[in-house]
Formats: C-alpha cells, structure tokens, sequence
C-alpha cells in the first residue's frame, strides 16, 4: 500500500522564555496509507492539534521529518511547497471561527481556486461552486448568503466544500464534528465517508469521541503528552487495548445501554494531564498509571511493536 | 417514592426584536426525592432554559408562565424575587458547564466557598475553612489544603468543576441542577466528575436534574430520563425502558446516529435529517415532524398528544396513538437493530 503521509520524528516545541519550554509534540513517528483514515485520540493538551499543525506546516517542527506523498516538505521554502498544498487541506473544529463573517458562502469556497491561481474565469468558479454545494448536500441558492445565516452543522458543511475544491488527496480533520450536535455528527460522518469511498481520500481525523473514531478510523494512534503511547488498526486498539492509559481512556467511554454500563468493569484513570513544560521523567504516564513499577519512573518506553502492526509503549510489554 | 419537586406546564418566552422566541412550551415533569433524572437534548432545544426558569434566572426579558413549580410542595412560581432569593442557592443549587466563567478569578476558590458559608451560617473563620476543606474532600479534590488558597485560574477544567460543585454543595441544598457539567472536559474527567455526582446522590440522598445532550452519560448516571425537543417533553421513561423501547421517532433517531463500541464499521450511522426547528416560529403541529421520516399529515398541523405506554413511560406522538395502531412501526429497521442490540445485551450477561 502506498504511503500518503509519513511523519518521523516530529517533535515540536514552544519556547516560554527563561529556558522553560512546551513539550507539544515528542518525537513522533507514523504513516498515513492512501486512501485510508488514521484517527489520533487523546485528551485536552495531548498534542493532537499541534500534529495537525506542524504537518501541514502552519506551525515549524523544531525536529523530525514530514514527507508528503514522498516528497519531504520538513523545511521546504514557501514558495516551492504552495503547489504541494493543495494536496492537504484542513477542516477545524469551529465552523464558527473557521468561516470568515464578511464574505459570501461562494467567495469562502472559492479562494482556495484564487489563492493556487487555478481559474479567475468567474462562470467557471461559480460552476465549481455550485458542484461543491450540491456535494455537501446544499443548494445553490446558498451561495450568495453569509456565515451567520446557517446552522453549526450548515456551517461543517461549507468548510467542508472549501477543503474539498481543489480535489486534495489528503483531509486533516481536526476535531470537526465535536462542536455539532449529535444528530448532525452522523450526517457530517457519513457524507466524509462517502467521499472517502468516491475520491479515494486520505484522512488524518483527529477527536476525542473514541467511538467515533474507531467508526471512522482504519488505525488509531493513542496520544498522551505530546507522544504516541499506542498505535494499531482501529479493530486491535478497540478490543485488545494495551497501554494502560489506552485501557482507560476506553473504560470511561459512557455506554449507551444501561445494562452493559451497569455491568462493565471499570478501569478509572485518576487526576489530571500533567504540565507539558515539565513532563514527568521515564514514562510520562507514570503520574496516573495504576500499574506503575520502579523502572516507570526512571526509564522512559520506547513505542516497540507487539503483535504485527499493534505497537506499544509500556514498559509492561518489554 | 415522592417528588421533591414537580413542574406543571411550564411556558418561557423571550421577546425579542425579531418576535417571541418560544424556548419552552409546556412542560411538566417531577423530580422523585434522592433520584437522578436525565434531561436529554439538542442545542436550541429548550432543556437550559427550562432549568433556569425553575429558579427564574433568566434574562428579565423572558416572560415565564408556569401552572405551577411545586418545590417541597410549594408554589415557588409565585414567590416575590426575594423568596426566590432564599430558595436559590440554598435549596436548588446549580452548575453550568463553564465553570470558569461562574469563578471570581481574583479570589481563591477556598474563599469563594467559605463566602457562600459565612452568607448563610454563622461560623467562626477558623470552622468555616474546615468545613470548606471537608467538602473539597468530598468531592475529591486532592490536597484540598493546598488547593483552598489557589485561583481558578491555576486549575484544571475538573478542578475547576469539582470546586462549582463544593460551592454548589455548600448549604446543601435539596436540588442539584447540573447543566452539562462534563460537556467541555475530557472523558477521563468526565468519569471521574459523575462518579462524585453519584456519591452525593448515595450519600447525601441529594436530588439532581443532570442535563445533557449525551445519552450515553445518561445510561450511565441517571434513573429516569426526559427528552426533549422544540421547547417540549418528547418522551419520558426509566433508563431501562427508554432504551429498551424506545418509542418516539427522535429518540430513536437520536440513538441510530450515535456510533456504540460495537457498530460495525460497514454499516452506515443513520442521521436524523434536516436541523432543528427555529423557535421564533415553530411549526404548527409536533415540533419534530419537518424531521421525521414518518411524519403524517396530522404530525405536521395538530400538536401531538402525549400517550402513555405503561411504566410510566410516555411518548409525545402521533403515531402511538388509538388510531394510529394499523400503522407500521415507525423506522422498522432502526428498531429491528436496536432489538438485535437487546437480545446480544441479555446474552452477554
């Protein structure tokens, strides 16, 4: 299977000043094949948003490597990497930030076209419009209208065309149904999904929703403090989760059937993330781990692959 | 089992420039002392304003009508604002979902807590800390000695959270009303956040209105459950029952557009269609007809009846009703998968 995405390394760090720093992202590695979806999971402050920044190279990676369908963008110039942009586009979280106030719907998902210069014909951009609109299951009437007038899930949906008119192969969906209202996620799902089937479309979807993720997702990787503590086929993590951070994230998943949730064991992750700017040493889980041993606190576990593709950073497996 | 407190056609109103906004329009329910009763529903759905109306803290431009809000069997909808005053707080407490915004961020959260204790009780400083210390004990705040002379600002979203309910907890109050106090924080927080909430339902016996648009948290925590949409009660039901038998359309469709642990990934997730109704003028008959894949005629001109299904489980719809009975079951295959869903349930224990 080809490669759509590789990633090595990453690590990106933001300077506080006086030689204190965030630890966002420690280096990371991991692949992204053609066509599939790649979900990353983890809590508030886990470095997830930060991923989908550096590899789309909003953000500069302090080390580490990005290679976008073999090419490696790491440190390549603005102007040598723009044509190479409109093969990775984004989707946010807020369709309410994300969706600039004073322009038109059709202006909004037209300037991906202005911006990589691919027609200024205006018949033809209103005609790219409009196919966009009726693929995200809005009218043309709606072109002409502004932001506000739509609903959150209307909203998803325009960010949506935006990202997809210039037919990129890669989507980096950074929590984009979180902010919608449940009946309106699995609209907004569904219709990511059949695209996914009809334009062969690469997804790096990043949520906290674990059971959406695991819908969507072909792999998973598990997120914590700036690093990946587990990563396997979404099928592997769900049901033989090993990390132990992994395990209770999944145990506090509400249920929806008040029988299994009454019946379920529970495996409770106690107190909060710790500061990235002073991750604790060894194994950065080791604050919360309920099986913590002597060498946790001092060695750190390096991400080693256990069964297959089932890989996992614990000590507990060495 | 007797209700603390009981609600009977409740009505709020917001006049605004562009007309009345309609938020809630007649609802009644009770809440059963010491019991957890999940309110359930979309944004826009009419559920915050609903709970804020109990204790009337809503904008002065909202008119409420209320057959009556029976709290300990009284009328509190007749109170003068300064009766309510002494119901507010003391007797129904309330926390939101952003805990941040309702913190004083100059003070320390420890004298925050203790201010709510010297308004209302006559303590010496030196009791007044120790009580503080004992309820950031009990809603398991570690190192509560530590945490009593922090600002918000220097703790977690949970933190945070557990301190709102510390405060909330202060002159304990017959009613917690919880308005999605887990919505903004992770789901390991979250786990730990309702835990706390049933070990003051267990142990303080306190009653709590839990509202949320997760109906996940609801299986988990509470006992009974109502769901609402377009300013009204659709169904009402034990937790048991509700997602045994689900019988209003939108709470089935509510249930097929959530992905469980064990869906399988080639099926599709059924979506409710369309977006919910706008209350500045909402539709004529049952608010979730434009939305229904079942929608009669009648469902789309007279508001639905609200029938009983026995168990004291009650659906707001059309197609339960005498008449309706020859009908195919509404969404035939979303429940032939839920009763699936049931039997793998029953096998597995």
């Amino acid at each position: 299977m080809s490669i759509m995405l590789e990633v090595k390394n990453l690590t990106k760090h933001f300077p506080l000043g006086k030689g204190r720093v965030v630890h966002a992202v420690d280096d990371l590695s991991f692949v992204l094949k053609k066509g599939k979806t790649l979900g990353l999971v983890g809590e508030s402050g886990c470095g997830k948003s930060t991923v989908a920044r550096t590899v789309t190279r909003i953000y500069e990676p302090t080390a580490g490597h990005i290679f976008l369908d073999g090419q490696d963008i790491t440190s390549m110039n603005q102007k040598t990497l723009k044509p190479l942009r409109r093969k990775m586009q984004m989707i946010f979280q807020d369709p309410y930030a994300s969706l600039n106030a004073r322009m038109t719907v059709r202006d909004i998902i037209a300037e991906p076209l202005k911006a990589h210069d691919v027609t200024a014909n205006r018949k033809e951009i209103d005609e790219l419009v409009f196919d966009m609109l009726a693929l995200v299951g809005l009218g043309d009437e709606h072109a002409r209208r502004y932001a506000h007038e739509f609903s959150g899930g209307q909203r998803q949906r325009i960010c949506i065309a935006r990202a997809l008119i210039l037919r990129p192969d890669i989507v980096i969906c950074d929590e984009p149904i979180s902010a919608l209202d449940v009946s309106i996620q699995a609209q907004i799902v569904n219709m990511l999904k059949d695209f996914q089937n009809e334009r062969n479309l690469t997804y790096l979807f990043i949520a906290h929703d674990l059971s959406m993720v695991r819908y969507v997702s072909d792999d998973v990787g598990v997120m914590y403090l700036g690093q990946l503590v587990e990563y396997s086929s979404s099928e592997a993590i769900y049901q033989n989760p090993l990390h132990p951070y992994t395990k209770g994230l999944l145990g506090s998943i509400p249920i929806p059937n008040p029988v299994l949730a009454r019946a379920r064991v529970k495996s409770e992750i106690e107190g909060d993330l710790p500061s990235p700017i002073d991750p604790p040493h060894g194994c950065r889980f080791h604050t919360r781990c309920p099986y913590k041993m002597d060498i946790c606190m001092k060695v750190e576990p390096l991400l080693e692959k256990q069964d297959g593709e089932h890989a996992v950073a614990c000590h507990l497996y060495g | 089992m007797s209700a603390i407190l009981e609600v009977n056609n409740l009505k709020t109103t917001f006049h605004t420039g562009n007309g009345a906004v309609q938020a809630v329009r007649g609802v009644s329910f009770h809440l059963n002392e010491g019991e957890i009763l999940g309110i359930v529903g979309e944004s826009g759905s009419g559920k915050s304003v609903m709970s804020m109306s109990l204790i009337r803290l809503v904008a002065p431009t909202a008119k409420i009508e209320a057959g009556s809000i029976l709290y300990k069997g009284k009328d509190i909808s007749t109170y003068s604002a300064r009766q309510l005053r002494s119901i507010r707080g003391k007797e129904i407490a309330m926390i939101f979902q952003d805990p941040m915004s309702s913190l004083n961020p100059v003070m320390t959260v420890g004298a925050q807590v203790a201010e709510m204790l010297s308004e209302h009780s006559r303590l010496s400083a030196k009791e007044r800390k120790a009580q503080v210390i004992a309820l950031f004990n009990r809603v398991r705040i570690p190192e509560a000695e530590k945490r009593y002379r922090q600002y918000p600002h220097e703790l977690s979203g949970g933190m945070r959270q557990r301190v709102m309910m510390a405060l909330a907890l202060a002159m304990q109050p017959g009613i917690l009303i919880a308005d999605e106090p887990t919505t903004a924080l992770d789901v390991t927080i979250q786990d730990q956040i309702l835990k706390v909430m049933r070990q003051l339902q267990s142990e303080l016996g306190t009653s709590i209105l839990f509202i949320t648009h997760d109906l996940a948290v609801v299986a988990d925590l509470c006992s009974r459950v109502l769901v609402m949409y377009g300013g009204q009660i659709m169904e009402d039901a034990s937790i048991d029952d509700i997602f045994a038998r689900p019988l209003h359309p939108y709470t089935l469709g509510l249930m097929a557009s959530i992905p469980s642990l064990e869906q399988e990934k080639a099926t599709r997730l059924v979506p409710i269609p369309g977006s919910p109704p706008d209350m500045l003028n909402p539709p004529a008959g049952c608010p979730f007809a434009p939305r229904c894949p079942e929608a009669r005629e009648i469902c789309l001109e007279n508001p639905a009846p609200l029938v009983d299904a026995g168990k004291g489980h009650h659906s707001r719809c059309w197609l339960l009703t005498e008449g309706a009975r020859e009908l195919d079951h509404p969404f035939r295959t979303v429940t032939d998968a839920m009763y699936r869903n049931r039997e793998r349930t029953e096998d597995t224990l």
